[in-house]
């Protein structure tokens, strides 16, 4: 049976690729830590992806995480606006927790949602384009407990 | 760092006398001369009826022409840099002298990196010719160009990387376009794999496509930022410790 051989890796080649793993390390960290906080700056003329004070002001002040469940279809015409929307929220505070189902092609995550035991959304879902949602639609878990 | 300007003089003047720049740069306007002009009859076409697009973001997001002409420019600019001078002998001298490896990287890192704004440059125009006939967003045309630019240097900077690691400009082309691909790929995968999964957060970290979006529409995000300045500095790092090893033995 032939035996697998390696090739021997040259000690002083190891020391150099030491510093270039080590610098790819701290890089790949960096863009980690880089993805959770971030600042957008919007460039348009009519500042258009800007939010305003008093809902940076609610970001801000959210009390604790909340869970936001967007079910919008890829084709939908608001797609795009709630998407940059909801990041938008996100480079304002890090406790938004997004989940993003497109209802047309991602069948079995409807699924899961619509058949886990507590049917929370059915009262405290808050719609996007709704006019007001229930007070404490942000609360995360429910503040009542079924069994 | 004082040999810094003669090395970059020396390879932006080397890069234009040869028909390579010239061809490169008559390609790329050609291009996107009919990219301009598809854009321009399609919305003069569309009317009022016009979506909420507006000819920047067309011309910068949302198009694969960008990065049809990415792919096709940036490996050929970068395959001689380092390939070529290793396999025709003159890097000895070079590598002799006393300059020290930073310098050489940056300066042809530098020369190479001027030739793609100079080749950029001219669609300028394109924008000012919209402003003659209706109203241009200079604040979204400028995130666009710091966009393209930030893509440019980071595909430049892999290309260098590339160049260091060969002596055949048709293997550093090769591997290029497979770097740069792989990336554009791994990108895509943002709309396929599903949301909330980590692999989901990595492609759309790296989704060049999503990046120009953001950037075509007016936003600068700072995640895009350190994405592109670690694409920048992370291969420059490693083209010095390559040009080190093979330097020093």
């Amino acid at each position: 049976m032939a035996r697998l051989r390696f090739p021997a890796i040259d000690p002083s080649h190891l020391s150099k690729l030491v510093g270039v793993v080590a610098a790819m390390v701290v890089v790949v960290l960096l863009n980690v830590v880089a993805a959770r906080r971030f600042t957008r700056w919007d460039m348009t003329a009519n500042k258009r992806y800007s939010l305003s004070p008093a809902t940076t002001q609610t970001l801000h002040d959210l009390p604790d995480a909340v869970q936001i469940w967007v079910l919008l279809g890829s084709a939908d015409p608001l797609e795009q606006s709630v998407k940059q929307l909801l990041v938008a929220y996100q480079a304002e505070t890090t406790k938004l927790d997004i989940h993003t189902i497109d209802p047309d092609r991602d069948t079995v995550a409807l699924e899961d949602i619509r058949t886990s035991p507590t049917p929370w959304w059915s009262s405290r879902t808050a719609s996007v384009t709704g006019s007001s949602p229930p007070p404490t639609w942000w609360r995360w878990p429910p503040p009542t407990t079924r069994r | 760092m004082r040999s810094f300007w003669p090395i970059y003089k020396r390879e932006l003047f080397a890069f234009f006398v040869t028909p390579l720049a010239w061809v490169l740069i008559s390609v790329f306007l050609l291009v996107q001369g009919m990219h301009f002009f598809l854009l321009v009859d399609h919305f003069a076409n569309m009317g009022a009826a016009a979506s909420d697009q507006t000819p920047i973001q067309a011309f910068f997001g949302n198009t694969i022409l960008l990065y049809l002409v990415l792919f096709l420019l940036v490996p050929p600019m970068t395959m001689r840099l380092f390939a070529e001078e290793r396999r025709s002998g003159t890097i000895e001298s070079l590598m002799t002298a006393p300059v020290s490896s930073w310098s050489v990287v940056l300066a042809k890192y530098a020369s190479v990196l001027t030739t793609y704004v100079a080749m950029w440059a001219p669609t300028v125009f394109y924008l000012v010719i919209l402003s003659r006939s209706g109203e241009v967003d200079w604040g979204v045309a400028a995130s666009a160009y710091l966009g393209v630019f930030l893509v440019g240097a980071g595909y430049l900077s892999l290309g260098l990387l590339m160049s260091a690691l060969t002596t055949s400009a048709v293997m550093t082309s090769a591997r290029n376009w497979l770097v740069v691909l792989g990336l554009f790929i791994l990108g895509v995968g943002e709309f396929v794999t599903r949301e909330g999964t980590l692999m989901h957060d990595i492609c759309s970290h790296v989704s060049v496509w999503a990046h120009m979006n953001d950037f075509a529409s007016g936003i600068v995000d700072s995640r895009r930022l350190v994405f592109y300045g670690s694409c920048v500095v992370l291969p420059l790092f490693a083209t010095v410790r390559a040009v080190d090893a093979w330097r020093w033995g």
